[in-house]
């Protein structure tokens, strides 16, 4: 078989005018421009990680370490990091939990009893629209007298207040997904409250609490503010642990970008799950058909 | 298995929804029992307080004469099967039968000996270890049933437990279910809207509508004996046609009147149910005792009810068609076997016989007259007619 009998079957879109061409171009220009953007800072935190001290301000700069070096993340991991890590762990962790725990039975009356477009939801979740700014002056004047400043339990508390409106709204929403005769014949079944919220209604908003406790978690272990102004030198979480860096002298950019790639690791892998879980609790999981 | 008696029963949804009104219903021991009625009829508030998901607001329910209403649904030993979404859509179809053993902390050989029991009674072994999203439609409400069997419950309700599924698999478990539950001899309760479902499954039913009961009785009672022109229009495989007859007056051997302003003929034997100081009636007659003539064709020669009006649509139904003639603003349905095609806007005349018509006050919609031709009479008719 000849060429020219084969050319008029090629698709059509080998043929592209020069306009298309140019505009596709344009496009990916500016996607690339946007990714470097986004992505640069991480890169170069990343480098400046395993570069050993002296190579940090070579001139004219590397782009990658001439010595590859650990040295930053053991340095880092002892001067604060090691501790800033653990202290993130207990403060949203138990945050989290709390607000799972205190706002399952409150979405679940949310749902059940209110409208979806009732005063109450919309009220709870303009809750977390204030400005952090707002409500930490006042903690940090009840931890005072309540001798809550600089311990776990105050900062825990101050994080569960900021996120248990956004957990209420969220897992409200996804209750009322949940068709109520699953409910209905957990109590026609004869099974009892507790009987009915664990095998029923748990399982079926598993996806959804999912949802609630990766974000939960996320918030509280980015945030910074509170955790500046409620806290002192006996609880030190991985955000203030980092500015501290820069209080005293020059500070060690190897061992600071050392730190912010582990920080980001916890990040990474729950952004990931929260994809998962977050189309699964738009879709089929629940409909049972 | 018990009588279940209902008592007065009403439910207030806040202080302006009546949505049971003043409901009396006595159900023997055994018996297959249909709710119907059109949506917001209260038929399903009844069925929740039976129950035990809703509490009565007055009045009393009564298992074997024992007041339960304010027992749980466990102490009542009821089983329910759902319209939609009936099972547990993170369980095995085991784990779900087993469900309600499992709360009542039966043996693990128990529920393995009960599942198995319902399993082989329902014919779903096979299905067993698939979850609801792994199975078709009927498969999920034959597990849902399964579900509801497997306790021995004292009264079994079932909501719509069809309504979704398509035509012929809705007829295949029509006639399952009505199997099933003349053999267990569980007394059950259906709701539904669909008269044919509540006619060919039960003994006998209630047709309730805004709350209150209109009629209860067997299907036979309710079709040839309904007490009301809504009861008349709802129940039936097709809607009795209900219409107005007016300016009546009485001709000696015959009673004039007016449809819609066309002039139309009553038999004689009306007369005596007439108001006739009002000298309006509320005509009643199924579509199967109503004939369409040609201008061409002779008049039976029987008494009976004739006017003239256009063909407004025909529907072919197979082994009948479905006549639709407009007389004026009214519209009269006729099923006939007649094997004719009528042309749209045809001019035709109506003729229902004496005896397939019904009188209806025309106030109070309460019946006045029943047609003395029954539903069997009608298909005897139909089949000589054919022949």
């Amino acid at each position: 078989m000849s060429a020219a009998t084969r050319a008029p079957r090629l698709p059509p879109r080998a043929k592209l005018r020069t306009e298309e061409l140019v505009g596709s171009a344009v496009r990916h220009a500016i996607l690339i421009v946007l990714v470097i953007l986004c992505l640069a800072p991480i890169v170069w935190l990343l480098i400046t990680a395993f570069k050993p001290y002296g190579e940090l301000f070579s001139s004219p700069p590397t782009l990658f370490p001439i010595h590859p070096t650990l040295v930053n993340f053991a340095g880092g991991w002892s001067v604060g990091g090691g501790r800033g890590i653990r202290d993130s762990l207990i403060v949203a962790t138990s945050s989290t939990v709390l607000c799972l725990i205190l706002g399952f039975p409150a979405a679940y009356a949310l749902a059940r009893r209110f409208s979806a477009h009732g005063q109450l939801s919309f009220t709870i979740l303009s809750l977390r629209m204030l400005p952090p700014i707002v409500p930490v002056i006042g903690f940090y004047l009840m931890f005072q007298k309540l001798h809550l400043y600089d311990t776990y339990i105050g900062l825990i508390i101050a994080y569960t207040f900021m996120n248990l409106p956004l957990v209420i709204w969220l897992l409200a929403e996804f209750i009322r997904q949940i068709p109520r005769s699953y409910e209905d014949a957990a109590r026609i079944d004869g099974a009892p409250w507790f009987w009915m919220f664990r095998d029923i209604l748990l399982p079926l908003s598993a996806p959804g609490i999912m949802t609630a406790a990766i974000l939960s978690m996320m918030f509280a272990w980015n945030e910074f503010l509170f955790s500046l102004v409620l806290t002192g030198d006996n609880v030190i979480t991985l955000p203030k642990a980092l500015a501290d860096f820069f209080l005293f002298q020059e500070p060690n950019w190897g061992q600071l970008g050392a730190i912010g790639i582990v920080a980001m690791g916890p990040l990474l892998v729950l952004s990931y799950l929260m994809q998962r879980y977050l189309i699964r609790s738009f879709t089929a999981e629940l409909g049972g058909r | 298995m018990a009588s279940v008696t209902l008592d007065h029963l009403n439910k207030w949804f806040g202080p302006s929804v009546h949505a049971v009104q003043d409901v009396n219903i006595h159900i023997e021991d055994g018996e297959f029992f249909g709710l119907l009625g059109p949506s917001g009829s209260g038929k399903t508030s009844v069925l929740r307080m039976l129950v035990g998901l809703e509490r009565p607001t007055e009045g009393s329910i009564l298992f074997d004469g024992v007041p339960v209403h304010n027992k749980t649904p466990q102490e009542r030993n009821v089983a329910m099967v759902f319209e939609q979404n009936a099972l547990y859509p993170h369980m095995t179809a085991r784990q779900n039968i087993s469900y309600p053993l499992r709360v009542r902390r039966a043996s693990s050989e128990t529920i393995a000996r009960k599942v198995a029991e319902v399993a082989t009674l329902l014919n779903i072994g096979a299905l067993l270890d698939r979850r609801a999203s792994q199975m078709s439609g009927g498969q999920q409400q034959r597990v849902a049933i399964a579900r509801a069997l497997v306790r021995d419950p004292n009264l079994l309700c079932l909501d719509e437990p069809i309504a979704h599924l398509d035509t012929l698999l809705r007829a295949r478990l029509r006639g399952e279910l009505k199997r099933l539950q003349r053999a267990l001899g569980t007394t059950s309760v259906i709701v539904t809207h669909d008269p044919i479902e509540a006619m060919t499954m039960t003994d006998r039913l209630a047709v309730m509508r805004d709350g209150r009961l209109q009629q209860v009785g067997s299907a036979d009672e309710i079709h040839n004996r309904p007490v009301n022109a809504f009861v008349a229009q709802f129940f039936g495989l097709h809607s009795m046609n209900v219409f107005t007859v007016d300016s009546c007056v009485d001709q000696g051997d015959h009673i004039a009147g007016r449809v819609g302003g066309q002039p139309a003929r009553l038999p004689r034997t009306l007369e005596r149910f007439l108001n006739i100081g009002r000298r309006t009636a509320s005509i009643g007659a199924r579509p199967s005792g109503v004939m369409v003539l040609r201008a061409a064709d002779t008049a039976p020669a029987v008494e009976g009810f004739t006017a003239t009006g256009q063909v407004y649509v025909t529907e072919q139904l197979g082994d009948a068609q479905l006549v639709t003639v407009q007389i004026a603003d009214q519209s009269i349905q006729t099923l006939t076997p007649d094997p004719r095609a009528f042309e749209i806007d045809e001019p035709v005349r109506v003729f229902i016989p004496d005896d397939a018509l019904f009188l209806f006050d025309d106030k109070t919609q309460q019946t006045r007259r029943f047609a003395s031709r029954t539903a069997g009479d009608e298909l005897a008719a139909i089949r000589s007619e054919v022949a």
